[in-house]
C-alpha cells in the first residue's frame, strides 16, 4: 500500500466510511502494518492538535481564560493591597504627626523635658550653719529628701521670720513647681524675677517662663518670651533659645 | 442579606475530576494553590516570571492529556505530580543552557520518569504539529481547519470556489500530505515520537 492509499484508507476510517468488512480488514491491517498504525496515530494526534473543537484545544482555551482571570485577579488584589497599605501608611503618618505635635508642643512635654529642679545647697559650711534658721535648715534637708510638702512649710516659716531669705522663697517656688502646683509657684517666681536684690533673678525668670509654657493657656507663651528677654545669664539664655 | 462564600479545599480526586471535565473553578483553584510554588521554583532555577507562567500552562496541558487517557491513575499527590511535570518541562527548556544548574523538587524525584516524559512528549508533539501547520499556505490552513471542524466538503467547495467536491477532496488530501511531509522530514519529530 502506498502513502496515498494509506491516507485515503485512514481518512475513510476516521470519517466512518468503511463498511463492516472493510473495517474488519482495516483493524487486521493495523496489527500487521506498523506504518499504517504509525500513520493512524499521527492523523489522530493531528486532529486533536489542529481541530479547534478538540478536547485539547478546548481545554487550552479554558486554561488560557483561567490563566488570564487568575493574573487579573492577582493584579487587582495587589492593587487593593497596595491601596490599603498606602491608606494605612497615610493614616499612620498623619496620626504620628498629630501625636508628635500634641506631645512635643504640649505643656506636659515641655515640663517633662525642660524642668530640672533646682538643687538645694545642703553642703553648708560650719559658719553658715551656725547662723542659720532652724526651719530653713530642716527645710533644706526635707527638700533634699524630696519631701516637698514639709519643705514648703519650713521654708515659709523661715521666710516669715526673715523676708530677705530669698533662698527659702526661691526653694518654696521650686517645691511648688516640682509638685506641679503652678498657681502657687507663679506669684513667688514673678516676685523674685522682678526683684534685682538677690542672686536668683535669672533663675526665677527661667522657671517663670517655663511655668508659662507649661500652662495650658497658650496666650501665656508671649509672657514667657517677655520674661526670658530680660535674662542676662548666658547659660540660661541658651536654654531658652531651645524653646523659643 | 449577607452572603458568605465558602472556599472549600478540593482533594486530589476532585482536582483530577475537575481537570478531566474542564471545570474552570477547579483550574482557578489549582492556579491559586500551586502557581506560587511553581513560580518560586522556576525563579530559583534561572527562569523569569514569564517562564514560570509558560511552564505552569504547559504542565497543566500535559497533565490534562495524561488524565484524559483511560489508563491514567494518580499514584502520588497531585502537587507532587505537578512538580514532576513542571520540573521536566523546565529542565528540557534549560537543556541548551549548560551553565545553568537545575535544582529538582525533592518530592518529585521518586516518580517514574517514563510516565512524566510521555505526558510532556505528547504535549510537545501537539505544539510541534501546530508550528508545522503554520508553515502551510494560508489556503491549505483554512481548508484543513474547516475540514477538521466538521464543515462539509460541499460547503468548503463553495467557500473556495472549487469546481467539485472531488476537487476539494483532492486539494484537502494534498494539503494534509504536505503537512505530514513537513512533520516527518523534521528530525525533531523522530525525537518526539521516541524514535531517536
Amino acid at each position: 500500500m502506498n502513502k496515498e492509499e494509506r491516507a485515503d484508507l485512514i481518512d475513510k476510517f476516521l470519517t466512518n466510511q468503511l463498511e463492516d468488512l472493510e473495517l474488519a480488514r482495516f483493524q487486521a491491517m493495523l496489527d500487521s502494518d506498523p506504518e499504517l498504525k504509525k500513520s493512524l496515530r499521527l492523523e489522530l494526534e493531528l486532529r486533536q492538535a489542529l481541530n479547534e473543537k478538540s478536547d485539547f484545544n478546548l481545554f487550552k482555551k479554558l486554561l488560557g481564560d483561567t490563566h488570564h482571570e487568575y493574573f487579573e485577579e492577582s493584579k487587582s488584589m495587589r492593587f487593593i493591597v497596595w491601596k490599603m497599605t498606602a491608606a494605612v501608611l497615610i493614616i499612620a503618618a498623619f496620626s504620628f504627626l498629630l501625636w508628635r505635635n500634641s506631645v512635643t508642643g504640649s505643656p506636659s512635654y515641655i515640663y517633662d523635658k525642660y524642668f530640672e529642679p533646682y538643687e538645694a545647697p545642703v553642703n553648708l559650711r560650719g559658719a553658715d550653719i551656725a547662723g542659720m534658721d532652724d526651719n530653713f535648715m530642716l527645710g533644706l534637708i526635707k527638700y533634699d529628701k524630696q519631701e516637698y510638702t514639709g519643705a514648703i512649710t519650713l521654708f515659709q516659716k523661715a521666710y516669715e521670720k526673715d523676708y530677705l531669705n530669698y533662698t527659702a522663697r526661691f526653694l518654696t517656688a521650686m517645691a511648688y513647681m516640682i509638685q506641679k502646683d503652678f498657681t502657687k509657684a507663679e506669684p513667688i517666681l514673678k516676685e523674685l524675677s522682678e526683684d534685682d536684690s538677690h542672686l536668683f533673678q535669672d533663675q526665677a525668670r527661667w522657671y517663670l517662663g517655663l511655668l508659662y509654657l507649661t500652662d495650658e493657656d497658650e496666650t501665656n507663651n508671649e509672657k514667657a518670651q517677655k520674661v526670658w528677654d530680660d535674662i542676662e545669664n548666658k547659660d540660661i539664655l541658651n536654654k531658652t533659645e531651645e524653646l523659643i | 442579606m449577607l452572603r458568605v462564600r465558602i472556599s472549600k479545599s478540593l482533594d486530589d480526586d476532585a482536582l483530577i475530576q475537575g481537570i478531566r471535565k474542564g471545570r474552570k473553578r477547579t483550574l482557578l483553584h489549582i492556579y491559586k494553590k500551586y502557581y506560587p510554588d511553581i513560580r518560586s521554583h522556576i525563579l530559583k532555577n534561572s527562569g523569569s516570571e514569564n517562564d514560570a507562567q509558560d511552564v505552569f500552562q504547559d504542565a497543566m496541558m500535559a497533565i490534562f492529556q495524561n488524565i484524559t487517557n483511560k489508563d491514567f491513575e494518580l499514584t502520588c499527590q497531585y502537587k507532587t505530580y505537578l512538580h514532576a511535570v513542571s520540573s521536566n518541562i523546565w529542565r528540557k527548556k534549560l537543556r541548551n543552557s549548560k551553565d545553568k544548574d537545575f535544582i529538582e523538587y525533592e518530592d518529585a524525584s521518586h516518580l517514574a520518569q517514563e510516565e512524566i516524559d510521555d505526558a510532556v512528549l505528547t504535549l510537545e508533539r501537539y505544539q510541534f504539529y501546530q508550528e508545522k501547520f503554520k508553515e502551510l499556505s494560508e489556503k491549505c490552513q483554512q481548508i484543513l481547519k474547516m475540514y477538521l471542524s466538521g464543515v462539509h466538503m460541499k460547503n468548503i467547495a463553495e467557500h473556495f470556489g472549487f469546481a467539485s467536491v472531488s476537487q476539494t477532496q483532492k486539494t484537502k488530501s494534498t494539503c494534509n500530505e504536505n503537512l505530514i511531509k513537513l512533520i516527518e522530514k523534521d528530525p525533531e519529530y523522530q525525537t518526539l515520537i521516541g524514535y531517536e
